[in-house]
């Protein structure tokens, strides 16, 4: 019992922390990413040692030179700006909207099982929990494009919340394929369902369910993902989905009026979105924190767990930023089209698969 | 285009694009993978003979004016004091110099970049280089002041320059009345012996000797 209480203790602050280091984390390798696809560098010059040297004013550490310290830079720079509040802005609304808005994501941060005994919250309805709180975040966004009293915040924010609206129904089906399978909403148990060998994640079938039989599940788990991921990039703003931000049309879309620190938190947020997103592809689809080799899994080494998960996120985060980097815009219709002609139709065609699979086959 | 086509044809266009910016990714390991140039600390170099910023060895300089006659935006002023002779070393190419350069200023914010100034100078000590970094906060910084004397030296040379002038005069009026004698006492011998023309053409050089030297 005390065991238990120590750990959830510990899983609290580690989240507490996870969510700006994983904000900073993202930041950086966003900009290094974005930098080895279009053969520049990236940051360089704002390592651990010249920040250091930058804040007390002597050269007494050794300069850094793949800039790793950038993101944390950028953040103090962030902190000592001024806080603007437009003229016409709805005062409330506008201080209200980032917290709002952070506060969803750091919440949806709870239920994350990082390992088997270090989910902060773990609760039986896990599933249903993030995808309610995440979803929170859109009136946070409406609140801000509202409240800044501009035509961009103001376009950005209804565009991105019919955009997350739309995007909500096929995430949400493609899901509840998985928990039809799995009997639960609860993330722990649906991740130790998948332990063993990595053909028993749910990306490969059901086969740790059901046997060799659920392998005749493969393909549209496969779908299922590809619509899960597609759907969790439009629904954290990322490109190719970006039009809520579309930086050439709407300046930057709901926080173009926000400065400073509460500019920084929307940008916090922005990357525990994809990192919770990503997280809940890796949890529901890709064997969370198992490794895929049991002999690995068995051997106990302490602190694996969470770092395989954590490794397993930041591998779909490089492929969100590889995708963010190589595809344009959706124009609003198209994307609308999307959705609807196509991601629906395919999620629930899938939906009703699993459905004859588990009413017939198991 | 059909439904089925549309989503084959998405697919294979992403695919295509994803590969084009692995495949960058990967490169950027490469040197040449990158384009980017650290420029602080890595500079492309300037072709040689681009114009940037104008130089002048001050210690080569003899003051003859030429390349604040030669500059088409009168970018150079110059300000010079007469030097005794002997006071300063000669320049690198063997050539007196006899003036003292109190002012030697190029206003760089007026300059035109067009090196007109380097050629007519006789000991080559104004060079235009490829120094292309000389970005200043304030308009006046990009006065460039080449003179090697401070104010005060400056000004001690011409209350110098202004004793010595006056000496000089002294001596001059001194000289002026020697020849004047000298010319009483050759008109007396003149009157004294026939009038002899050679003497008068004597006087006429010995005042043109005397005469003072242009300042500046």
């Amino acid at each position: 019992m005390d065991n238990i209480l120590v750990w959830t203790m510990i899983s609290i602050l580690v989240m507490v922390g996870l969510v700006s280091v994983v904000g900073i984390i993202s930041i950086y390798l966003e900009r290094k990413v974005s930098a080895f696809m279009q053969d520049r560098l990236g940051p360089m010059e704002v390592g651990f040692g010249s920040l250091a040297n930058a804040i007390i004013g002597k050269k007494t550490f050794k300069e850094g030179r793949i800039g790793l310290a950038q993101s944390l830079a950028d953040g103090l720079k962030l902190l000592q700006k001024e806080d603007i509040v437009p003229k016409g802005a709805d005062v409330f609304l506008f201080k209200l909207a980032p917290m709002i808005v952070f506060g969803g994501t750091f919440a949806a941060f709870a239920a994350l099982p990082l390992a088997e005994y270090f989910v902060p919250a773990d609760i039986n309805i896990g599933l249903f929990y993030i995808l309610a709180i995440s979803s929170f975040g859109v009136t946070g966004i409406l609140m801000a494009g509202w409240a800044s009293n501009n035509k961009w915040g103001l376009l950005g924010a209804l565009r991105s919340t019919a955009q997350m609206v739309s995007y909500e129904i096929p995430i949400g089906v493609s899901l509840i394929s998985i928990v039809m399978i799995c009997g639960t909403l609860s993330l722990k148990e649906m991740v130790l369902a998948q332990s063993g060998w990595f053909w028993n994640w749910h990306l490969f079938g059901a086969i740790s369910h059901n046997g060799a039989i659920g392998i005749v599940l493969l393909p549209v788990m496969f779908i299922n993902f590809l619509i899960y991921f597609t759907c969790s990039l439009a629904e954290t703003n990322r490109a190719p989905f970006d039009i809520p931000e579309a930086e050439s049309e709407l300046v930057a879309g709901y926080h173009t009026e926000y400065t400073g620190m509460r500019f920084a938190i929307f940008f916090l947020a922005e990357y525990g979105a994809i990192f919770v997103g990503n997280a809940i592809a890796v949890t529901l689809f890709l064997g969370g924190w198992n490794s895929g080799i049991p002999m690995l899994d068995e051997a106990n080494i302490p602190g694996i767990a969470p770092l395989i998960f954590i490794t397993k996120v930041f591998v779909l985060i490089f492929v969100v930023m590889w995708v963010r980097w190589t595809l344009p815009r959706l124009r609003v219709d198209q994307l609308m089209n999307l959705c609807w002609k196509y991601l629906i139709p395919f999620t629930l065609f899938t939906f009703f698969y699993v459905t004859i699979y588990k009413v017939f086959l198991t | 285009m059909s439904y089925f086509g549309n989503i084959s044809k998405a697919f294979s266009t992403i695919a295509t694009g994803m590969k084009i910016t692995f495949r960058h990714f990967k490169n950027a390991r490469k040197p040449d993978g990158i384009f980017t140039t650290q420029y602080p600390h890595k500079a492309v170099p300037l072709p040689k003979f681009s114009r940037q910023q104008l130089h002048n060895r001050i210690e080569d300089c003899i003051g003859c004016m030429k390349c604040a006659n030669a500059c088409p935006v009168s970018c150079i002023y110059i300000e010079t004091v007469k030097a005794p002779a002997g006071t300063l070393s000669d320049t690198s190419n063997g050539q007196k110099r006899r003036l003292y350069l109190t002012r030697y200023d190029i206003d760089m914010a007026k300059c035109m970049f067009c090196a007109l100034c380097t050629y007519p100078c006789p000991t080559e000590c104004i060079t235009i280089n490829s120094d292309f970094n000389f970005i200043k906060f304030e308009r006046k910084d990009l006065l460039y002041k080449f003179s090697d004397y401070s104010p005060e030296q400056v000004e001690q040379i011409k209350q110098e320059a202004k004793l010595r002038e006056q000496q000089e005069a002294a001596e001059k009026i001194a000289k002026a009345k020697a020849a004047a004698e000298a010319k009483l006492k050759a008109e007396t011998e003149a009157k004294a012996k026939a009038e002899v023309p050679q003497v008068e053409a004597k006087t006429e050089e010995v005042k043109a000797e005397q005469k003072p030297e242009t300042k500046e």
